[in-house]
């Protein structure tokens, strides 16, 4: 749930933004900072088309789930997202991996690729930035606890669009 | 009295390359010719997976990438046992007519006229020597068509973009061919670009180096080299409609011979290298560098066919293919690179029409268990370029390539030869050593890629030199 | 009239770049534009980038060096040759110019494994030209993936030790275009609005946003094909390339829209994935470039 609320912050934010960057188009004369704002609100719209989605995708999940739901937390529009609050307290499931488990989930001959960071075990097989389940020169498959952290410092609402698939032991 | 010139760098190549002349009495007399550009690919590839030597070879040359492509697509095909289709390899060989086009027209206009035409009105094309000798009427015309030219030249990659996706760089030829298909829209597109290349090569190209020709003569006497004459085959070998070109043959004092690729050697006596052995076959993995040892002076490699240097490129397709006869010099280099534009459009006019649209050429490849090797030798712009690969636990083991341009800018060996294009300065009269224009006309006349090259040049010992201010 | 801002100017990045050119012509036709030198060093690379930008049409390079600035010191396209050539690279610092670098910076045995050319007898590597230059510029353009991050001349095990341009000049300002090769139309549009505005602006990393600033996921033409989860299997397919292992989602360029060689074709557009030649870390954090065995596949594992 943590998620949706995540996810929705975001797409407020990102709505505010565009509004923010709308008036001020309006009450600019200089046509760089124009070009400039035009172009962000560009990619806020293609960001809040992202956020929709999966905010879709969550809603079709939680609907099939159909158990333990709960109202979402209608935010404030306006409040500022943090990108670097604290870990999500996302809901694990049961499976457990051990790192000879994990290497198996490489992505390849039709397994799934999964990652692990912090000891939670994340599947990135259809996730955009694991094309060829590898990232960056990494391969899926693998504990990636200490390169998250050096690549992805404050970065944590990174982990909290990937589906959990389980911890690692 | 003997002079040291040095011409560092020589421009108007791809790459980098220094020339070292010592001129006795307005004379040529010794030669040593040097690729100023390491970056090491053979290491870098070692450890990738296969089917990546593909897009990342070309990467070795911005202005010949495609060829770089076809070779690698071979060389896996050879390895993975994997037979083309007649139309993939006719739509790759498409991709390959466009790169020629677009190298022949760039390298005679933008890299070869500057050197006999004099362009006013641009920092850029000023020159420092004063042989120039073309009417003025003759002069602007050919001074117009290097503007002109251009567009041809782009027209020429944007044909092979259209299969190819993109160029320089190109992501069409793959192994089995291609990786996309032709339609209808995508053959008129090239033959519509096709056709208004071919008048420019007919109507200006071609008179615009025999103009040069007619009046730097002694260039037919200038520039000759040992003669020996080298393909790999260009455009041959199709089931279905044979040769449109060359086969695969040699040429030396005894006459034109089938060629073996057995008899390619690389020799390392006068490179960097340790050499508990001088002579290598290209699939062997050639030593550590060794910068100490003795009589070494570059680290270029020097390839041999039977223990001699060859002459690679267009006049060595032309002359083995028996539609050029006039000789072996710098100008008959200049102008085999003209008349071969012409005879490559007529090729890729002839494989358009062969061309079945929707054809997917495509298939999912593996790469076997077991350790595999093959080859992919194949003439291109320049001449000929063969790729080796190992492949072990799936991925690159080995790779070697040897490059048109180390065949022509090699290194001496151990048996006294010279480099071909060193050879081919031997001799030449320095009319005014202060401003050798002579020297980088012939060299061009190879069309040197040093890029290709991919070697390492240390700087010899200091020697009292007179520099070319 | 002048206040109304909405609707926007066309902002397709070939209006941006149309309206670009239009201007550089305008202003250099009134003379309130004169025209730059612009040194174009190539280093340790393949001359690529110089290449592509002989494939630029509007503007072409006539246009370049005709009208947009004064090409002083090109390696693959002077007509001087030798110390000459590398005389008017010395001269050329003593006047105001723009240096437009491709290649990385070879660092080895003190950039001893690429030589430029001979200054005074002795051999001038990349790297020295490129500090020496690199100092005095009043702009500075790392042009194509090797200038900007090392590229494939510093693909691993980097033999030739070869860096970015800005590790070798670490506290100047430069604008990175990256690309293997640059589109023609990035050097020549960024060129232009450095002639006509100044410095464009950049993204933190340094990259145009009239160029960079878009995933070229997010305007693939084959997004549905993603998001529906419908994967090709092989090149030559005509779905979403993810499986084999298109790099679209981590690359911002304008590809998709802009398209190569006279905006006829794209790699994508070509049935084969991105390779992210455009992106930071280009090609170690970019390969594998072709997968086979991440698609699906029917087989039983």
């Amino acid at each position: 749930m943590q998620n949706i609320r995540m996810l929705q912050q975001q797409v407020n934010s990102l709505i505010n933004q565009a509004r923010h960057d709308i008036y001020s188009i309006s009450a600019t004369s200089d046509p760089t900072a124009k070009q400039v704002k035009l172009q962000r609100i560009w990619d806020a719209l293609t960001s809040i088309q992202f956020l929709n989605d999966l905010l879709a995708a969550h809603a079709a999940s939680s609907i099939s789930a159909a158990n333990d739901r709960q109202p979402l937390n209608t935010m404030p529009v306006g409040q500022p997202i943090s990108p670097t609050s604290a870990n999500p307290a996302v809901a694990v499931p049961n499976q457990t991996f051990t790192i000879q488990d994990l290497a198996n989930y490489d992505g390849k001959n039709g397994r799934p690729a999964y990652v692990a960071v912090g000891g939670v075990v994340y599947d990135v097989t259809n996730n955009r930035a694991w094309a060829a389940a590898t990232h960056f020169g990494l391969v899926s498959g693998r504990d990636y606890t200490q390169e998250f952290a050096s690549c992805h410092a404050g970065q944590q609402s990174i982990l909290a669009t990937l589906p959990v698939v389980g911890r690692l032991v | 009295m003997s002079k040291r010139i040095v011409i560092n760098p020589l421009t108007r190549i791809s790459g980098f390359m220094e020339i070292e002349v010592i001129v006795d009495q307005n004379k040529v007399v010794d030669v040593k010719t040097k690729g100023n550009l390491f970056r090491g690919f053979e290491q870098m590839l070692a450890g990738r997976s296969p089917f990546d030597a593909v897009y990342f070879t070309q990467r070795i040359c911005g202005i010949c990438s495609a060829a770089h492509s076809m070779a690698s697509s071979i060389a896996l095909e050879d390895a993975l046992n994997i037979e083309p289709s007649e139309q993939g390899k006719y739509l790759r060989d498409i991709i390959h007519c466009c790169e020629f086009l677009q190298n022949h027209i760039r390298h005679f206009y933008q890299y070869t006229v500057p050197d006999f035409v004099r362009i006013e009105g641009n920092t850029l094309l000023q020159t420092d020597h004063n042989d120039f000798r073309l009417p003025q009427k003759v002069n602007k015309a050919i001074s117009q068509h290097y503007f002109e030219s251009l567009e041809l030249s782009r027209l020429a990659h944007q044909m092979l973009a259209v299969l190819g996706g993109k160029a320089p760089h190109n992501h069409g030829v793959f192994i089995g061919g291609i990786t996309t298909q032709a339609t209808a829209e995508k053959v008129v597109h090239l033959d519509s670009i096709l056709q208004k290349i071919a008048k420019f090569v007919d109507e200006k190209m071609i008179p615009d180096v025999f103009e040069l020709a007619k009046y730097y003569p002694e260039y037919y006497r200038l520039g000759g080299g040992y003669g020996n004459l080298l393909t790999y085959g260009a455009f041959n070998h199709y089931k279905d409609i044979g040769t449109l070109y060359v086969d695969p043959l040699v040429f030396t004092d005894d006459g034109i011979q089938p060629f073996e690729e057995q008899n390619i050697q690389e020799k390392i006596d006068y490179a960097w290298f340790q050499s508990p052995k001088g002579t290598y076959s290209p699939d062997e993995l050639i030593p550590e560098p060794d910068r100490d040892k003795d009589r070494a002076y570059s680290w270029v490699k020097a390839p041999r066919y039977a223990g001699l240097p060859f002459e690679v490129g267009p006049l060595a397709r032309l002359v083995l293919s028996g539609e050029y006869t006039n000789g072996i010099s710098a100008m008959d280099r200049t102008i085999a690179r003209a008349l071969e534009a012409k005879k490559i459009a007529g090729i890729m006019k002839t494989l358009l029409n062969l061309l079945i649209p929707n054809t997917n050429v495509q298939k999912k490849y593996e790469l076997p268990e077991e350790e595999v090797s093959g080859k992919g030798l194949v003439d291109t712009t320049r001449g000929a370029l063969g790729h080796w690969i190992k492949i072990k636990d799936k991925k690159i083991d080995f790779y070697q390539i040897i490059t048109p341009s180390t065949w022509d800018f090699s290194t001496r060996d151990e048996n006294g030869y010279m480099g071909t294009a060193e050879q081919a300065l031997m001799g030449t009269p320095i009319h005014d050593p202060e401003n050798p224009a002579e020297i980088g006309r012939i060299l061009r006349s190879f069309d040197p890629c040093m890029s290709c090259a991919t070697h390492v040049h240390t700087p010899g010992k200091e020697v009292k030199t007179i520099q070319v201010l | 009239m002048e206040n109304y801002i909405l609707p926007p100017e066309p902002l397709t990045n070939e209006a941006i770049a149309a309206r670009l050119t239009t201007g550089a012509r305008n202003g250099l036709a009134n003379g309130s534009v004169k025209k730059k030198n612009l040194v174009y060093l190539e280093l340790n690379g393949c001359s690529g980038n110089i290449i592509s930008l002989l494939n630029g049409a509007n503007p072409d390079f006539e246009y370049m060096i005709g009208s947009m600035v004064n090409l002083v010191y090109s390696n693959s396209l002077m007509a001087a040759e030798g110390e000459k050539a590398i005389e008017r690279l010395m001269n050329a610092l003593d006047e105001d110019y723009i240096l437009a670098v491709e290649g990385a910076v070879a660092l080895r045995d003190k950039g001893l494994y690429n030589i430029i050319g001979t200054w005074k007898g002795k051999p001038l590597t990349g790297l020295e030209a490129a500090k020496m230059l690199g100092e005095k510029a009043s702009h500075i353009l790392a042009v194509g993936a090797c200038a900007t991050h090392g590229g494939v001349s510093a693909a691993r095990p980097n033999p030739s030790q070869s860096v970015g341009l800005q590790d070798v000049l670490p506290d100047k300002n430069m604008i990175k275009l990256p690309g293997c090769p640059v589109h023609p139309d990035w050097f020549l549009g960024t060129l232009a609005h450095i002639l006509l505005y100044g410095d464009p602006d950049t993204d933190n990393l340094g990259r145009p946003l009239m160029f960079y600033s878009t995933l070229i996921h997010d305007r693939c033409p084959r997004r549905p094909f993603f998001d529906r989860g419908i994967f090709a299997e092989k090149l030559g397919d005509k779905t979403c390339l993810f499986k084999l292992g298109c790099r679209g989602p981590v690359t911002r360029t304008d590809c998709p829209t802009r398209q190569w060689n006279g905006h006829v074709n794209w790699p994508i557009g070509d049935d084969t994935p991105c390779i992210g030649c455009a992106q930071f870390g280009f090609p170690d954090a970019m390969a594998p470039f072709i997968s086979y065995d991440t698609t699906r596949v029917v087989k039983d594992e």
